[in-house]
């Protein structure tokens, strides 16, 4: 199955751990689509890098708008509110690198 | 490749935050924005909203002025709209009530309505019947504590939108710069609400654009009225 990249900044007052991160975005897939919506769509941190507040998840394609939803209803993680905001989407992580 | 010019009609900056508001036109910027139009409080001094706009400008967006009508009973609105029509670029309804709702949907000089998810306004296939006006969904009010509750209710307003063939407005009702999401997530959420992919990428870029274009043609000096305006002037002959 093809894959999407998304190239994530994270917008909030405190850095958040790899943990919350991943849980933000868990609760927030698992909130508005549930678990079956979370299995298909095969969600994974690529990289994160704390200091820059940046991000790379990976998902299957066909749930791409999905987790672009979800991105965008994702609110707050252990008190501290946030913004996901997609800087980038690619097919492979090459891609994401060289896109402007 | 057709690049999209993506507007967000919905922006509500702090107007006593100077940095605040220039913080949040660089997030829309980095976004991929290209137009907004600003919702400022109508008593504000002219040299305030001037100082918010420039931010605005300064960041490289096109800036255009909003005003959000909140009104209590149908004279309130009907004076209102006397007053502030030729104003603003866009004028809009914050649907807080059944008779204000009616009288918005009606009247064509309000531009976009939008209601208030919060609250239990009910969106019939009645008030569709009326709109001349576009129906507005702002991402900020999926974004309250009771969130379900109020994307159950958009998705039902879409579906009814819809069936009428009703312009949708996606924008994001922000009022700080954490509550700034880029376009393709705007239209993501719209495509969850309901929507086929080219309505959604409509929604947040053509359509916006449309209703500003116009309203600055209608603003201009040479606009009589609908269908007629001055082509030469006498100056210019």
């Amino acid at each position: 199955m093809s894959k999407r990249y998304f190239m994530l900044r994270i917008d909030s007052n405190t850095q958040l751990t790899e943990e919350q991160l991943i849980g933000v975005i868990i609760t927030s897939i698992t909130k508005h689509f549930g678990e079956i919506g979370i299995a298909s769509m095969n969600l994974r941190l690529i990289r994160y890098d704390r200091e820059a507040a940046e991000a790379v998840v990976a998902c299957e394609r066909i749930m791409a708008n999905e987790l672009l939803t979800a991105l965008a209803l994702a609110r707050d993680v252990d008190g501290i509110s946030l913004s996901l905001v997609v800087i980038r989407i690619s097919g492979t992580i090459k891609g994401l690198a060289k896109k402007k | 490749m057709r690049l999209t010019k993506f507007t967000d009609l919905h922006v509500l900056p702090k107007v006593d935050d100077i940095e605040s508001s220039r913080k949040m036109a660089e997030s829309i910027r980095v976004a991929g924005y290209r137009s907004v139009a600003l919702s400022l409080p109508t008593g504000l001094l002219n040299a305030q909203a001037r100082a918010v706009k420039e931010c605005f400008e300064k960041a490289g967006l096109a800036t255009y002025s909003r005003i959000d009508l909140v009104c209590a009973n149908r004279h309130e609105l009907l004076r209102l709209l006397r007053r502030f029509r030729n104003q603003y670029d866009v004028v809009s309804v914050r649907c807080a009530n059944q008779n204000v709702t009616t009288v918005a949907c009606r009247d064509r000089r309000v531009d976009v309505v939008f209601f208030d998810q919060n609250r239990n306004i009910k969106f019939t296939h009645t008030l569709a019947n009326l709109l001349n006006g576009a129906l507005e969904f702002n991402l900020s009010f999926l974004l309250h504590r009771e969130s379900l509750e109020a994307i159950n209710r958009a998705i039902r307003q879409t579906a009814i939108a819809r069936d009428h063939k009703i312009k949708i407005i996606l924008s994001s009702g922000c009022t700080s710069s954490i509550m700034v999401r880029n376009p393709l997530q705007i239209r993501a959420v719209g495509i969850t609400l309901g929507l086929t992919d080219s309505e959604a990428t409509d929604a947040i870029s053509s359509i916006p654009h449309s209703i500003l274009q116009s309203n600055s043609e209608r603003r201009s000096s040479f606009y009589i009225e609908e269908g007629v305006k001055i082509i030469k002037d006498k100056r210019s002959r």
